[in-house]
């Protein structure tokens, strides 16, 4: 936590240098993480970091600054910037700060579980962990990673309008990659675990599960190009989700003309069968939490409800503008630069059917299990995407051979209209930084690109 | 930035407890990002990173940590937390004094950016703007970019190495959108360097910024590219991203030491077709990628990958060196303070042939001509790479036809490398930002006009 004479500094200060309201940030977080390759540990680290950021407003414009050296020199030189570049700001939006609720949680996300861990259970769990993976397969001859980690983040805002909002929070994870050979192809596995107590990490499932990834992609091929009924495996249905919600659904972008969609609501734009919620209060998801980085109090929301769409994401400037409340979406990355409109876990309610049963409803066609390259194959503002795939062939409602060398493209709103069947297996995304809870969805007629 | 008498203690520290090398990296960086929306200055941020990291090796195993507290007792403390959980028993010898190697700076810098106004950064913002809204109606939204930033690092190590540099840098982003009906496309145009403010007198800020709108206006009006395999052209500069994520990625030692990379085990060998020859050059003056020193403190020098098509270096930083038994390529790099340094690009092209552009198009009956290109990504342990074309055309008959959007090219790198039949003369570079293990980097990328004579384009049919 920041302490009060500081604050109190550097409140004072800016009001001094000419800004009418003025918020601090502050966060310190611990990170933990160590790796085993070939049977010993190969590297670890341990780390805390804090700093401070410090908004300005003065007649409804903002300037930003944020520091990691907390002394004399550099609290006036973090004034004087923020000072400066709110001087420099014309945006024709009107920065307001958040008064009102106090919200001190320390329990609701904090377990303080794994701090309390000695060094030599993550040793033998990534190194335990190694071990399953070479043996849950014989082709598999790597393990590049497995990898242990925990963090914990602890958030402070208070600003000269009385607010004083404190969270903290913890979480911990698992990650394996493994490569498997038949002698002419290599595959890679991936497949992670994660939650908020280590007693509930599965170490063995997880190096399974990524081992038997990789070895079931191997003998791959490519396609013929053409249209497929296709399955978007829950991690990849997520991937799309995490990258296209948050523009979409932004206030800004929608005020700005830059999403696909626009600002009425109650317009149907995906199948009946998809509902889609921002729910920033699940347990089992890292990315919770109580408030935003404006010190707004997060709640639920539904985005898509069977098919119609129903609120945006908005924070305190966008919501000024539409005459409405803000939903709780300004997040920042860390204490550096400014917040943007994001969900918290992108939610998909779950559907009746098993994947299995949705490889026999598609009867032929391809299951995507994993894409590439989101940050440059995909277009938020318009929706499109072309991107690197992979996945398994289905044949007569059969899973058969491992399919690469594939793209997929289409636009996002296609894809939410041509939902067919929706899964009932829901998996949680690592926080990257948004967590997404999503099943696989059965799509139809989508391009296919191949070799044929 | 840290008395070398604690630098010292932490590093003695880090052997009395087990390590046999430890290196403390310290950096101040000042950083300044300003984005301009049509025309209005929509945000500034500054801000001061200040923190230091320590890394201790015992054989191969390493350790790291980092702390914004430099004072002597957290640093010594985190250091013999780091050493003791290597399981290390190294004998404790002490450290030498510190030397200081005498380093070139190859790279002068005129206008510092921590010394000139913010409202002179806006002017060649506005300058910006200008010049992306004289180009279209279709023209909707204009977002420019503007960020610099002045690094500060001190490098210490147990081998008595002290060493300090700065690297200045600046950067103007353009992005367009263009729409018509209903369809939105835009396009980007980031041209950076390690230069200071000095560097908007060297191009003609206004005309740069007419290149994305002239893009994303051409590509709003266009068709989706066609779907399957084709020989495709590849325009100079950013085009080789290509090579950055098809070969670049599995050349780093971070794949190679684990035998992760399809290129482990190669050196020697033909890897490409006899007209590609690459290098790694972090010492081009003032260049984007460039440094005097790695994050290691160890001087840059090129580095030749490939040769007529042989595969002759990797990219290799201390560590994964000592697992490879090899030298340090002065290829250790990283984000900043918070990340250990692993083996990464710096400036990496494919390097000058000798067709002219408009040859290598004739030469070609049909296929895809990618004007421009955005970001990829890569497997290294498979080859398996994407990215974007940004800016297409259709080559038919020899000749530049039609404008395509929206095309993802995919491929697995040692292949294509050898399917690379037409090398053209006019070599270029961009800047890019790379993200891997050690966070995102700057990083130049570059080629002249190549022909790959198949790849998989993933358009619509």
């Amino acid at each position: 936590m920041i302490n009060k004479e500081l604050r109190d500094k550097i409140l004072s200060m800016a009001s001094r240098k000419g800004s009418e309201m003025s918020e601090i940030f502050f966060r310190s977080s611990r990170s933990f993480t160590i790796s085993a390759h070939k049977g010993k540990i190969e590297k670890s680290s341990d780390s805390i970091s804090a700093g401070l950021s410090l908004k300005t407003v003065r007649k409804g414009k903002a300037g930003f600054a944020f520091t990691e050296i907390i002394d004399d020199l550099h609290v006036e030189m973090l004034v004087d910037k923020a000072i400066s570049n709110m001087q420099l700001n014309d945006s024709d939006y009107i920065e307001t700060l958040h008064s009102g609720t106090r919200i001190q949680d320390d329990s609701s996300y904090y377990s303080g579980r794994y701090e309390e861990l000695p060094v030599s259970w993550a040793v033998d769990t990534v190194l335990e962990m190694e071990k399953t993976a070479h043996e849950a397969d014989p082709r598999i001859v790597l393990v590049p990673e497995s990898g242990f980690g925990f963090f914990v983040d602890e958030t402070t805002i208070c600003n000269s309008q009385g607010l004083e909002n404190y969270h903290r929070k913890d979480g911990g994870y698992l990650v394996v990659i493994t490569v498997a050979s038949d002698g002419k192809q290599h595959k890679t596995g991936f497949a992670y675990d994660l939650a908020r107590e280590p007693d509930r990490l599965e170490h063995n499932k997880t190096a399974r599960r990524a081992a038997s990834e990789s070895s079931q992609k191997l003998g791959a091929k490519s396609v013929k190009s053409g249209k497929y009924n296709i399955i978007l495996r829950n991690d990849v249905f997520g991937s799309l989700l995490a990258t296209f919600i948050p523009t979409m659904f932004s206030a800004e972008m929608v005020q700005r003309g830059l999403s696909p969609i626009s600002r009425s609501s109650e317009d149907r734009i995906a199948s009946e069968l998809l509902s889609i919620y921002d729910e920033p209060h699940l347990i089992e998801s890292l990315s919770s939490r109580p408030f935003d980085d404006q010190g707004v109090p997060t709640k639920r929301k539904a985005l898509i409800d069977k098919g119609i769409q129903k609120s945006l994401l908005y924070d305190l400037k966008t919501a000024k503008k539409d005459g409405v409340e803000p939903t709780g979406n300004a997040l920042k990355n860390g204490y550096k630069g400014q917040t943007q409109i994001a969900p918290i876990n992108i939610s998909v309610e779950p559907g009746e059917h098993s994947l299995e049963e949705l490889i026999e409803r598609t009867g032929s066609g391809i299951l995507i299990t994993s894409v590439e390259g989101l940050h440059s194959g995909a277009k938020p503002m318009s929706g499109e995407f072309s991107l690197g795939a992979q996945g398994f062939l289905i044949e007569d409602g059969k899973k058969t051979r491992s399919v690469e060398q594939i793209t997929i493209a289409s636009d996002i709103l296609t894809i939410f209209r041509s939902v067919e069947a929706v899964g009932s297996d829901r998996i949680f995304s690592l926080p990257m930084p948004r967590t997404t809870i999503t099943p696989s969805v059965m799509v139809s007629e989508v391009d296919i690109a191949g070799s044929g | 930035m840290i008395d070398p008498t604690i630098a010292a203690a932490t590093l003695e520290s880090a052997l009395r407890n087990g390590a046999d090398f430890a290196e403390v990296f310290v950096e101040l960086k000042y950083t300044n990002e300003i984005s301009m929306l049509n025309g209005r200055i929509e945000s500034a941020v500054s801000g001061t990173i200040y923190g230091a990291g320590i890394r201790v090796f015992s054989g191969i195993m390493s350790a790291y940590g980092h702390t914004n507290d430099l004072r002597i007792d957290s640093m010594t403390e985190l250091a013999a937390r780091l050493a003791r959980s290597t399981g290390g028993s190294s004998p404790g010898v002490s450290i030498k004094s510190f030397e200081k190697p005498e380093i070139r700076n190859r790279h002068m810098v005129f206008l510092n950016p921590e010394e000139v106004e913010l409202s002179e950064k806006a002017e060649i913002m506005e300058l910006a703007n200008e010049g992306a809204n004289s180009v279209s109606d279709l023209v909707v939204q204009v977002l420019i970019s503007y960020l610099d930033s002045v690094q500060n690092v001190t490098i210490f190590n147990t081998d008595g190495l002290e060493v300090n540099d700065q690297r200045v840098r600046t950067r103007l982003s353009i992005r367009s959108v263009a729409e018509s009906e209903g369809i939105k496309e835009t396009a980007s145009y980031s041209p950076g360097s390690g230069m200071g403010l000095e560097f908007y007198n060297t191009f003609d800020v206004k005309e740069a910024a007419r290149r994305p709108s002239r893009m994303a206006s051409k590509m709003v009006k266009s068709r989706h590219a066609p779907a399957g395999k084709m020989p495709v052209v590849i325009s100079n500069g950013f085009g080789g991203v290509i090579f950055h994520e098809a070969c670049g990625h599995a050349l780093e030692a971070t794949s190679v030491a684990k035998g992760a990379s399809v290129f482990a085990g190669k050196l020697g060998q033909r890897v490409a077709s006899e007209v590609v020859s690459a290098i790694d050059d972090p010492t081009i003056p003032n260049g984007w990628g460039s440094a005097s020193i790695d994050d290691e403190g160890k001087e840059t020098k090129p580095n030749l990958l490939i040769e007529k098509g042989i595969l002759k270096s990797y990219m290799v930083d201390r560590l994964n060196g000592i697992k490879m038994s090899m030298e340090s390529t002065s290829s250790g790099r990283r984000q900043d303070y918070t990340f250990p340094p692993t083996s990464r690009m710096s400036n990496t092209f494919i390097m000058a042939g000798n067709m002219l552009p408009e040859e290598i198009i004739s030469a070609t009956e049909y296929g895809l001509y990618a004007k421009s290109l955005g970001g990829g990504s890569v497997t290294p342990s498979t080859g398996e790479y994407n990215f974007a074309v940004t800016e297409g055309y259709l080559i038919n008959k020899g000749r530049i036809t039609e404008p395509v959007r929206g095309a993802t090219l995919i491929g697995k790198g040692h292949e294509t490398l050898q399917k690379i039949d037409l090398v053209g003369s006019d070599l270029a570079r961009e800047q890019g930002m790379c993200g891997s293990a050690s966070g995102m980097i700057p990083a130049d990328v570059g080629q002249p006009t190549i022909r790959v004579s198949e790849l998989i384009v993933g358009g619509r049919s």
